[in-house]
């Protein structure tokens, strides 16, 4: 061959490797518009948004009183969901989370600079008690009868998870075990039982421990438990990664395990007051209560942006499913999987978290909407159970 | 142009072909040492970032090497050097078009 001829090839098989990333590219991007996603016209138009306070000012309640306090993390902790209407509950005080019980009371975990505390207030702003607890905790979860659960980590790495009784003193404590800076909130069943995770390996477990803090069963799983929800029914949903949702029974039992494939990150897990589980995990799934597929709904960016979804669903009343998007995409899905309304958000930021009031107000971070309900009153319609953030199914 | 090559030059360019295969690693890998500090994530960023992706583009890295090489020496005659240096180069290109075409169809790489 003439040293011409095999320059030519040399220079056009050069160009051809160089331009193959870009052929390849375009094909794939191709390929993935092609791919059906949930792209159908909204059933309903997009309410409007009102658009939340911005600055030191919270857009999001940290919990909601039975009576419809909320109760917001500003720079003191404040209630008042208009900045207008703000006013300060406990100046100067650095909070972690809060719940509320049922007769009002407001329990905040919070401290810094190494003295962390569980305190109790009246709706009155009264302090009630305040007890020193251990580094690290958990969000709290509050039982009907006034009894704080609390998960907390001592220097020595053992992780615990301490009740408190309604009038702060400590009634029991159960090592958990492990190392966790991100601990699992714990989560109560409708009989009373405690359900908690416990990270230590080779073994993570899930286990249930009963009021007077004596343990009832463990069940190993096999990653790391990022959401722990209980059903109506007593059922017992975790979430592991990658895309993996598993139920057991209330007596331990394995009932099923739903693989979602989407090899994502999970979301979050909420479950709906007829047995249905909604499962965010790339795609927002529904699982109905044998862990069988119902349907699967898809970001319109899904294939051309990465789109996800992102952070926990939420149901409200009317069986209308809320979720967001890492796109800044914010669903309303039908019971049956159809597209209610979506909000785009067109301005930057971390994904946005939703909350929907037992009146039907839906606050983001960019602003609230009005909808069409309040949140379920059934099942673990939301990341802590309620806006009360008692993450006890015994409150229904 | 001179048509005819001895098999021994051409043996000789192809050798020099696969030899300055990693010099535009060599390249980049001096670039991020001269550009990052000892110990740095700066710096295991880069020379991770370098070596993959020559493995995922080495065809296209010959630009940097052998044409040059084939350039310089085509005026000097050396042009027996000069065909085994692109059969070289053309076997390398004609290879990574497989290994992306591969990594796309087959392994469903991400990295489009």
């Amino acid at each position: 061959m003439r040293l011409r001829t095999v320059f030519v090839v040399y220079l056009l098989s050069t160009a051809a490797v160089i331009a193959a990333p870009f052929a390849i590219h375009a094909l794939e991007k191709a390929r993935r518009e092609m791919i059906a996603v949930n792209s159908e016209a909204p059933l309903e138009a997009t309410p409007t948004l009102h658009p939340g306070p911005t600055g030191p000012f919270q857009p999001i309640p940290i919990c909601t009183g039975r009576n419809g306090t909320e109760y917001y993390n500003d720079r003191d902790l404040a209630t008042g969901s208009e900045v207008s209407d703000r006013r300060t509950f406990v100046p100067d005080i650095e909070v972690h989370s809060c719940a509320v019980r049922e007769d009002g009371t407001l329990y905040v975990v919070g401290g810094k600079d190494q003295n962390y505390w569980l305190r109790a207030y009246s709706p009155a702003a009264e302090l009630k008690w305040s007890v020193t607890t251990d580094e690290i905790q958990s969000p709290l979860a509050v039982a009907r009868d006034g009894t704080a659960y609390l998960i907390s980590m001592p220097r020595n790495g053992n992780t615990l998870l301490t009740a408190y009784m309604p009038d702060g003193s400590e009634s029991w404590r159960a090592p958990i075990g492990g190392f966790e800076w991100n601990p699992v909130p714990p989560a109560i069943g409708p009989d009373g039982t405690i359900y908690i995770y416990n990270g230590m390996q080779p073994a993570p477990k899930v286990i249930a421990i009963t009021s007077q803090g004596q343990e009832r069963w463990s069940a190993v799983v096999p990653a790391m438990v990022s959401r722990l929800v209980v059903g109506a029914d007593g059922n017992v949903f975790v979430d592991v990664p990658a895309g993996h949702v598993i139920a057991f029974n209330s007596q331990g039992h394995q009932l099923w395990s739903f693989y979602s494939a989407a090899h994502s990150l999970n979301g979050g897990v909420a479950v709906a007051g007829d047995g249905t589980v909604y499962f965010t995990s790339g795609f927002l799934y529904a699982l109905d209560s044998s862990g069988k597929e119902k349907w699967t709904f898809k970001s319109e960016l899904t294939y051309t942006r990465g789109d996800y979804f992102d952070g926990d669903p939420v149901i409200a009343e009317d069986g209308t499913v809320y979720a967001a998007t890492y796109y800044h995409q914010l669903y309303a899905i039908t019971a049956t999987g159809r597209k209610k309304w979506v909000f785009s958000n067109p301005s930057p930021g971390l994904p946005d978290d939703v909350m929907l009031t037992s009146d039907g107000i839906l606050r983001s971070r960019v602003g609230w909407f009005s909808v069409s309900s309040g949140l379920a009153t059934h099942g673990w319609p939301a990341q802590n159970h309620d806006t009360r953030n008692s993450r006890s199914q015994e409150a229904q | 142009m001179k048509t005819t090559s001895s098999p021994l030059q051409v043996v000789l360019g192809a050798a020099l072909g696969i030899l300055l295969q990693p010099v535009s690693l060599m390249l980049v890998g001096a670039y991020v040492q001269a550009t990052t500090r000892a110990g740095t994530e700066a710096r295991g960023w880069g020379m991770m970032g370098a070596a993959l992706l020559y493995m995922f583009y080495f065809g296209m890295a010959q630009v940097l090497t052998i044409l040059p090489a084939a350039l310089l020496l085509l005026p000097m005659g050396r042009h027996g050097v000069v065909r085994g240096l692109l059969y070289v180069g053309t076997f390398l290109a004609v290879g990574n078009i497989g290994v992306l075409v591969f990594m796309y169809a087959v392994s469903g790489s991400t990295i489009f």
